[in-house]
């Protein structure tokens, strides 16, 4: 299992709160120029088990390795340099323009001022924010947040040499279907450039078209976890997400899933 | 693409020539604060009575040297002390409703210096007693909110807004309890200390309230980056290398040596350290790098305007300037909450 290229581990991590288990001994490893997504029916623990990976999560048992060495002995600005994080839902800081907001990604690197507002350029022209930048950020739709957002992410990325981990908390939930493309284009492009990428999703779809692997969640647990091409199968999804998903296509290879109540009609109820 | 670096590059330049202009009224407002008075001196005449020994001159010099430059030194210390702690208490808990007061200190300082006028020990110790307990009072009343400094998962700053909010209801509840119990004469010397006055300025209490104006400007300018970052809530500012205990460990000390020292010995002054930092993210927008120094100035100018207003609008009797901070500031943030999407939201 354990490779050279294994830059962040979860070891055996388990997380309570009180009695109910939010994680239960979860084990899975990012690996330098791959893409992984996560996705699980809600609640089954994939951002609880994105802010352990983050370090900002303490596990109750389990350890978190990023790069060799234990989670818990980083500091906070060390683990800025090497571990690029996008929050599910970052306050909006309504007395900073967006300029101001991405270019904080580059507080970490100690890169000079110059430098950092030519990444923060790029950062806003690839996800469409360039003629947004001097804009407040409490002007901004949530689907342009987002992408400001994902820009400051970007923009942290590239400003450190160091960085190679980028963990994404449903980074395209606002997006109209364009900029989700956008997004996750990029994403790929940061695992082709060598970081190892982890996204949460809650889109099949788009998680079948960007990932090459997949780590399945429910209930705390990982119940599938592997290469994209293996997994994502209707019966697979159907089983993770308790409905019917039918996987469509034609010959020249591209498909989609579909996604129907469950077969008798009714929610589902939790086991006894 | 090069048309919006032009907008981003004239936005910036328009908030350095902003803190120019606010830099140049700076000295301004000081000369005009230490001409005007009971006896009114000219920019010329100061001149001439720092520069001759004409004897003539030598109750100008006097007035000047031993009146007028503390008093205003002071007034603009302590304005600024209030405003920059209020900017950085802001920024902290990311709440433009947040104040100096919020953390205790100013309640705590008035719960020090009221046992001291309920004692009748205002005057002990050459009159250094009273601000030594005032300053106690308040650094004490932080200490106790440090408690409450916890890691940000457990619910951070809301706990600690609202470890202050009982604190303050607490440290009230003292001071009630000795207003209520004090004579007639110790109760008139409470309530005319906390409404704040610069009269009892003199150059070692303004060489004090320098030095931690000094110190704590120092420490909240070296979080300035990570105070723009907290703008993003807690843990994402985490995520970009803040560490979050240290900055709200270090941010309220500054603000409580600052207000701690200011309250001290100009007793309780109101609204400048709420208002000064909008005035400041009005003009000079949300990034501390401009908002400090900003806020530094405005607070600086408007205490010694009130000031001057408080020592001339009554004379020869004297305002207690916490009415007229509050009397002009409270309409002024009105207006500014009136104004549709100005920096009066945060």
């Amino acid at each position: 299992m354990v490779s050279a290229t294994d830059i962040l581990r979860a070891d055996a991590v388990t997380i309570r709160r009180g009695e109910k288990l939010i994680l239960d001994e979860v084990s899975w490893q990012l690996t330098r120029g791959q893409l992984s997504i996560g996705i699980g029916p809600n609640g089954a623990g994939k951002s609880t088990f994105l802010a352990v990976l983050s370090g900002l999560l303490r596990p109750d048992h389990g350890t978190v390795t990023l790069d060799g060495r234990k989670m818990t002995d980083y500091q906070p600005m060390e683990r800025a340099r090497k571990c690029a994080v996008m929050k599910q839902s970052s306050q909006r800081p309504a007395s900073l323009t967006v300029f101001e907001a991405v270019e904080l990604g580059c507080m970490a690197s100690g890169i000079n001022a110059a430098a950092s507002r030519e990444i923060v350029w790029e950062a806003l022209r690839r996800v469409d924010m360039l003629d947004r930048a001097s804009q407040p950020c409490r002007q901004l739709s949530g689907g342009e947040w987002q992408r400001a957002e994902f820009a400051r992410t970007w923009a942290q990325i590239k400003s450190s040499p160091d960085c190679c981990v980028v963990l994404l908390d449903e980074p395209a939930s606002s997006l109209d279907p364009a900029h989700q493309h956008q997004l996750l284009s990029e994403a790929r492009r940061l695992a082709d450039d060598g970081h190892a990428v982890l996204a949460i999703l809650h889109d099949i779809n788009l998680t079948s078209h960007y990932a090459q692997q997949v780590l399945m969640m429910k209930a705390g647990r990982v119940c599938a976890a592997g290469p994209a091409t293996e997994l994502m199968k209707s019966e697979i999804l159907s089983d993770v997400y308790g409905c019917m998903i039918t996987r469509v296509g034609n010959s020249t290879g591209l498909h989609a899933f579909l996604s129907s109540a469950s077969p008798d009609n009714t929610p589902r109820q939790p086991p006894e | 693409m090069n048309s919006y670096r032009q907008v981003e590059a004239d936005r910036l330049s328009s908030y350095a020539r902003r803190l120019v202009v606010i830099t140049v009224l700076f000295p301004l407002t000081l000369l005009v604060a230490i001409s005007l008075g009971a006896i009114n001196i000219a920019p010329w005449q100061m001149w001439s009575a720092l520069h001759s020994n004409n004897a003539d001159l030598g109750t100008l010099r006097t007035i000047l040297f031993d009146i007028r430059f503390p008093r205003v030194a002071m007034a603009a210390l302590i304005g600024a002390s209030l405003a920059l702690a209020g900017a950085g208490v802001q920024g902290l808990f990311r709440n433009p409703l947040a104040d100096p007061a919020l953390i205790g200190v100013s309640t705590g300082s008035a719960v020090g210096a009221v046992i001291c006028f309920y004692f009748g020990w205002a005057l002990a110790l050459g009159g250094w007693l009273l601000p030594a307990m005032a300053f106690a009072g308040g650094l004490g009343a932080v200490l106790i909110l440090r408690l409450f400094n916890t890691g940000f998962a457990a619910g951070g700053t809301a706990k600690l807004i609202l470890a202050g909010v009982a604190l303050n209801a607490m440290l009230g509840s003292v001071l009630g309890f000795f207003l209520y119990s004090a004579s007639d004469d110790a109760l008139r010397s409470m309530t005319f200390w906390t409404l704040g006055s610069c009269a009892s300025a003199q150059w070692p209490q303004v060489t004090i309230v320098a030095a931690f104006l000094a110190g704590g400007s120092l420490l909240l300018w070296r979080n300035r980056r990570a105070l723009d970052a907290l703008q993003l809530g807690e843990e994402q500012a985490a995520h970009l290398g803040v560490s979050v205990k240290s900055v709200r460990r270090q941010t309220i000390i500054a603000a409580a040596l600052m207000v701690g020292a200011a309250t001290a010995f100009a007793g309780t002054i109101g609204f400048i350290g709420l208002v000064a930092p909008h005035i400041a993210r009005l003009l000079l927008g949300g990034v501390h790098r401009f908002l400090l120094p900003g806020s530094l100035l405005l607070g600086a100018m408007l205490l010694v305007i009130a000031d001057l207003g408080a020592r001339t609008l009554v004379a020869p009797a004297e305002l207690a300037v916490g009415i007229l901070t509050a009397a002009i500031g409270g309409p002024f943030f009105l207006w500014l909450l009136r104004r549709p999407s100005t920096g009066a939201d945060f």
